[in-house]
């Protein structure tokens, strides 16, 4: 009788202790800022993964793998671009209105006030312009700091902190129909 | 049609040497740790806003699928190399 015995090696251990934690954030921006469909945010995910496989052992454990895979993620996006442009395929950064109109997929029968948050948070999110969902994302959803945030976008640190001021407004506008206790009354 | 190459043009010279504008000052970048205080002081105002949205934004997860996937393809390629 024969077993297969699984043996992780010591790089399959680092990797999955410290890079794979990071998928769901990954998947996250992904979808919602770089591509148009789950599709493409699959794809680029999965040859990021791949990548940061691949490069693993040029990692240094406990440093910021999450800064590190979004560094990868953000240049297998550009190739990524390239490519289909040059195979002549349509990819567009989507529209966050007609994404959130055509996927949503959750019961507004139950907790019908909570959802309609998440809605109207989520949509407003998505249809700011794309440098400011990217700020959004990267600096209040994902927790990357100003300087970050900006080696990632390319931009000064400086812009960051602007952008995200102006963002942040932006934001404040679209969600404005909500009382302002909703977030008021969570300051400490 | 102007004859440019005559006498004023030493005048010239002298005017536009008079009336170089001073030296602006030289710009002060601020500096990282400026930028790193300044964020935590407009996150700390905006405290509440920000637990609103990350409260409420709806975070996509990667389909078991996909993960799945991944670690198939890992698994093969470090067969792959041992069997090098």
């Amino acid at each position: 009788m024969s077993s297969i015995i699984n043996i992780e090696t010591d790089l399959e251990i680092v990797f999955k202790k410290e890079i794979m934690p990071h998928i769901n954030h990954l998947y996250n921006y992904a979808f919602h800022q770089l591509k148009c469909n789950e599709q493409d945010a699959q794809d680029i995910v999965q040859e990021t993964m791949l990548k940061a496989w691949r490069a693993i052992d040029s990692f240094k454990p406990g440093t910021n793998a999450k800064a590190w895979l979004f560094t990868i993620a953000k240049n297998t996006y550009f190739n990524y671009l390239r490519k289909s442009k040059r195979e002549g395929n349509k990819v567009e950064l989507r529209d966050g209105i007609e994404y959130q109109n055509s996927q949503r997929h959750w019961n507004l029968e139950q907790n019908y006030y909570s959802n309609k948050l998440e809605d109207d948070v989520t949509q407003a999110v998505n249809g700011l312009n794309d440098k400011f969902r990217a700020l959004i994302i990267l600096c209040d959803i994902e927790g990357f700091k100003y300087k970050e945030a900006a080696a990632l976008l390319e931009i000064p640190v400086g812009s960051v902190r602007s952008g995200l001021h102006s963002a942040r407004n932006k934001l404040r506008e679209k969600l404005e129909k909500h009382p302002k206790s909703n977030w008021e009354n969570k300051r400490k | 049609m102007k004859n440019i190459s005559n006498g004023p043009h030493v005048y010239a010279n002298v005017l536009i040497t008079d009336n170089e504008p001073a030296p602006k000052a030289a710009k002060t970048e601020p500096k990282e740790a400026d930028y790193e205080l300044n964020a935590e002081i407009q996150d700390e105002k905006d405290q509440g806003f920000l637990k609103f949205i990350q409260k409420y934004y709806r975070r996509k997860q990667a389909p078991p699928s996909l993960v799945n996937s991944i670690w198939q393809k890992i698994h093969s390629s470090s067969e792959d190399a041992d069997n090098l």
